[in-house]
């Protein structure tokens, strides 16, 4: 009886709390961070901006304005024109079309492909483990700005090219990430238990493994985006990007270059570097919140 | 007490080798498990004592093939555990299960209480939807909780809940041995005694067998029929526990019992203390590996290892004092 007693009041304490998922508690401490929150909100607008780019744009990309070559910003152009009269605004909308699809395409492939090498990495251990890691450690000692251009060099640019190239270059980071992870986790005890109940690798390696690594993973897929912008704004500024003729953020800066540019016509190359570096801020940002809010060791 | 054998362990060994060197050449080995022999009948509580360090969790793990032996056999009815195939392992994993120390450790803080239990089932085939449902609330019920609690986080609940859902993944496939590995060191006093005799009146109703381990003597001597009390790696004395308690032969078993704490502060009590510390098990004393710390210890225990002999009436010690 008196057993009973305690079991119920044991019982209380759990029931005290309303049911949550992860993900809820999740977006809970996230919201918290005003930071985060304003950030992921840019980032969100920044891509509904990218996909209604037609539907926003004030002007078409081809509309040029002869009377009006390098305008001021004003009520007709609000970020002014460019060298050609074209409508800033309606560049710098176009542009982020590039820099967003970049960012998380080659995002995704750099994930996938370090996630995959390194839980194959972690989990099988030994041998195979020698051999992805050396292979990773072989990939990193290429400095990969330099190993960009001698790709692009040899195959030529284009986004779609771009695109592979950044992601086929990043994924080392995130390899040695996942293995981390899966190596502390394939030693606790519940993945211990799941093996004692004869769960069989694929099981102990999407149900066990995986969610439970989710976290960093998330964080540094945010991080990656960012970088991933960057490098592709750098490498179209250089004309090794996108191809001519595609707008891009770099590709607008790199249309800005030259001391009178700069000094008489400064909107042309403000805008969209602003671009650019709000779009890294922010996912800059929202990585850094996602971090303390995935981190489960973190209370209230 | 002419139940069946259900388990038995013959001169298991498991030694981790340490590598070393610029090529990894093993250098030496922790011999974590160095010749263990014992059995549990159907139905009973094997109790396994020992200080941290000596080896009671390897064997846990070993004989659940969690790690794989070096060298000894397992039988678990007729079948030879160490001689199966990863299917037919697989298969008997129904039938042996173990219950871990740390509550917080051992359940995947990112699925619900009722995917943990539920994952059994269906990693055996066992039931599957509604029908699988059923059973889970069944057995949190079983076990003290409520069938409400099947879709909550494990960080929603205290240690000894946890423990209890523990306890419920062990039994979703319906065992007929558990490995409890100290399955109420981490949890408070008030809530082991609850704990206990929760795995007590599971037994009763499922006719389970266990492989109890800890280090705690009192509840080893509450929960089991038979005691074996061991030291770096090795099984030094293994009885009915009343004999055990009443009437141990082996020196380190009598210092171990000497240091259970009397509840009575009148009562004078002899400790025997024993010097110095726990030689390292990668490098065991020759001999009699209690030798460095034994009060008796003679010649002939630096040189051979004794046998584990039994004294009749299920009473086995490995010591040289009893051949005398």
């Amino acid at each position: 009886m008196a057993e009973n007693v305690i079991v119920n009041s044991d019982q209380k304490q759990g029931l005290t709390k309303d049911n949550e998922t992860m993900l809820q508690i999740v977006w809970k401490r996230l919201r918290k961070n005003k930071l985060a929150v304003i950030s992921a909100t840019i980032v969100i607008l920044l891509y509904l901006m990218a996909i209604f780019a037609p539907m926003l744009a004030p002007y078409a990309t081809d509309d040029m304005d002869f009377d009006n070559l390098f305008g001021k910003p004003s009520a007709q152009h609000w970020l002014g024109t460019d060298s050609m009269g074209r409508d800033l605004l309606t560049l710098v909308m176009y542009g982020s079309r590039v820099s967003l699809t970049v960012g998380l395409v080659s995002m995704g492939i750099a994930i996938t492909l370090g996630t995959v090498l390194g839980a194959i990495s972690g989990y099988y251990g030994g041998i195979v483990d020698n051999i992805i890691m050396r292979f990773t450690d072989i990939a990193l000692c290429f400095p990969q700005f330099f190993l960009i251009l001698t790709i692009v060099a040899v195959f030529g640019n284009g986004i779609y090219k771009v695109i592979v190239i950044l992601g086929l270059t990043s994924w080392m980071g995130v390899t040695r990430l996942v293995r981390g992870q899966f190596l502390s986790l394939k030693e606790r005890e519940f993945v211990e238990s799941a093996r004692a109940l004869g769960a069989n690798d694929a099981r102990i390696i999407f149900k066990h493994l995986l969610p439970n690594s989710m976290a960093p993973i998330i964080v540094a897929a945010t991080l990656r985006v960012g970088t991933t912008i960057l490098t592709e704004a750098t490498l179209s500024f250089l004309g090794l990007g996108v191809k001519q003729g595609t707008i891009s953020w770099g590709g607008l800066l790199r249309e800005a270059q030259g001391i009178t540019v700069m000094l008489e016509t400064p909107w042309v190359a403000i805008f969209p570097g602003l671009m650019i570096f709000l779009t890294v801020l922010s996912f800059n940002l929202l990585g850094d919140g996602l971090r303390d809010a995935l981190d489960p060791k973190l209370k209230e | 007490m002419a139940a069946e054998v259900l388990l038995n362990v013959k001169n298991l060994v498991k030694h981790f080798p340490i590598k070393g060197g610029i090529f990894g050449r093993q250098v030496g080995a922790v011999k974590a498990v160095d010749g263990v022999d014992f059995f549990i009948r159907e139905g009973e509580t094997l109790g396994l004592v020992g200080e941290s360090g000596c080896g009671k969790s390897t064997t846990g793990r070993v004989v659940l093939r969690l790690l794989d032996a070096t060298a000894g056999e397992v039988w678990f009815k007729d079948k030879d555990v160490m001689a199966l195939d990863k299917e037919e392992m697989r298969a008997l994993r129904r039938e042996m299960q173990i219950i871990f120390q740390d509550p917080y450790a051992s359940l995947n803080p990112r699925m619900t209480v009722g995917n943990i239990i539920g994952e059994a089932m269906e990693i055996h085939g066992l039931a599957s939807g509604k029908d699988k449902e059923g059973k889970v609330a069944n057995l949190l019920e079983t076990v003290g909780l409520t069938a409400q609690h099947m879709r909550r986080y494990p960080h929603e609940f205290s240690g000894g809940q946890r423990q209890r859902i523990g306890v419920a993944r062990a039994l979703a496939v319906d065992p007929s041995l558990i490995i409890c590995d100290e399955p109420v060191s981490a949890l408070d006093v008030s809530i082991q005694a609850q704990v206990i005799n929760l795995m007590q009146d599971l037994q009763n109703e499922f006719g389970l067998t266990y492989l109890f381990i800890a280090h705690d003597l009192s509840v080893v001597k509450h929960i089991s029929d038979r005691v074996a009390v061991m030291y770096l790696g090795k099984i030094v004395e293994l009885a009915d526990k009343h004999e055990l308690y009443n009437n141990p032969q082996h020196p380190y078993t009598q210092a171990l019992l000497s240091a259970i704490p009397i509840p009575d502060p009148n009562v004078k009590r002899d400790r025997i203390i024993l010097e110095g510390d726990v030689p390292s098990p990668v490098n065991p004393p020759s001999g009699c590996h209690f030798h460095t710390r034994c009060r008796y210890a003679m010649d002939i225990c630096k040189v051979e290892d004794p046998e584990f002999k039994d004294l009749g009436g299920d009473h086995f010690v490995a010591c040289h004092l009893m051949d005398r």
